[in-house]
């Protein structure tokens, strides 16, 4: 089984303030997936790093339904009083922390971590990548769906450059919170017709259609 | 609802999010022959339970579907097979008609629950279609 997703978790927060630290650490978490390539472990598909202030099962291993929990202490205060740049630095150094001390316990090599960890960086956390891409028929336009998974909600977005790559059309195309049970569903695909005709679908059903 | 087998506040915190309406919607459906169709196909109209998994810290696990029959107790099978110490298992709906119905109950459950704040650990996250 391949590892290819990560959690941060603040397991012991009331609900709401449990979903707004989840709302803010999964584009940090989505970004280092997007650039993590995935592992072959004994059966573990995601690694959730379960966070609280104090613990007794801290620095141990739980595992179930193929996820691994991993119980580590957080100085949530100090979270707070971050910035946002910071607050999202802080939680990339516990995942990584937290991975790499993963890595050793089970033999995993370190390297396709670390460089998730460092195009994360590199990227300044802006979290921008391109879903779908398709030419039209005479390849002068290309069209994308382009996501924007911020701190606080995720833009898909439909746009069109021509050949020498200038924007000849962009339409926001969802907002979502930035949680993938809520927006996964809702990334489609698109398709060119005939006179430059450009159609957003989900789930095969047509949802908009643009003349360009 | 029916079939609720263990007591406590969890069951409710589910339970609101199920819409009553979703069988309504695909009763409607002619069924097709159960003989050639797998369990787990959308088009099993074999009857179908919805369950939760709670951990020791009383957070929501995951939420999960299956078509084989409750134990004589009403507990899920399904659900106990995957219990870890301290876990418990309820049941939230039973002899829900067709696996596309308690599919389309769960999808709703689980986004609801998720928009609470629970994490929901042990769930598959929504596939990108």
């Amino acid at each position: 089984m391949k590892l290819k997703e990560f959690d941060l978790w603040g397991f012991k927060l009331k609900l709401k303030d449990s979903r707004r630290f989840t709302l803010f650490n999964r584009c940090v978490c989505a970004h280092f997936e997007r650039y993590f390539q995935p592992i072959d472990t004994d059966g573990i598909y995601r690694v959730i790093i379960k966070l609280s202030e104090s613990d007794d099962r801290d620095n141990t291993i739980e595992e179930s339904s193929s996820v691994l929990k991993y119980y580590k202490a957080f100085d949530f205060n100090k979270f707070y009083d971050l910035d946002k740049i910071s607050k999202k630095k802080f939680l990339l150094n516990t995942l990584y922390d937290s991975l790499l001390e993963l890595c050793d316990k089970f033999g995993w090599s370190k390297e396709p971590f670390s460089a998730a960890y460092e195009m994360v960086i590199k990227d300044n956390f802006i979290n921008i990548y391109t879903h779908k891409k398709k030419n039209n028929r005479t390849r002068k336009l290309i069209a994308e769906i382009v996501c924007h998974h911020k701190s606080s909600k995720f833009d898909c977005y439909l746009q069109v450059k021509n050949k020498e790559g200038a924007e000849v059309f962009k339409k926001l195309l969802f907002t979502e919170e930035p949680d993938e049970f809520l927006f996964n569903g809702l990334l489609g695909d698109i398709k060119w017709l005939p006179n430059d005709v450009l159609v957003y679908l989900n789930k095969g059903t047509e949802i908009e259609r643009f003349q360009l | 609802m029916q079939a609720v087998t263990d007591e406590g506040s969890s069951t409710n915190k589910a339970g609101e999010f199920l819409q009553q309406d979703a069988e309504s919607k695909l009763s409607g459906k002619k069924g097709k022959s159960t003989k050639n169709t797998h369990g787990n196909s959308k088009a099993s109209t074999k009857k179908q339970h919805l369950y939760m998994l709670e951990d020791t810290d009383g957070n929501i696990k995951k939420v999960g579907v299956s078509g084989q029959k409750l134990n004589k107790n009403g507990t899920s099978g399904r659900a106990n097979s995957q219990l870890k110490d301290g876990d418990k298992a309820t049941v939230l709906e039973s002899d829900t008609p067709g696996r596309a119905a308690v599919l389309q109950k769960e999808g709703q459950v689980v986004e609801g629950l998720r928009k609470a704040g629970n994490s929901l650990p042990d769930n598959k996250r929504p596939k990108i279609r």
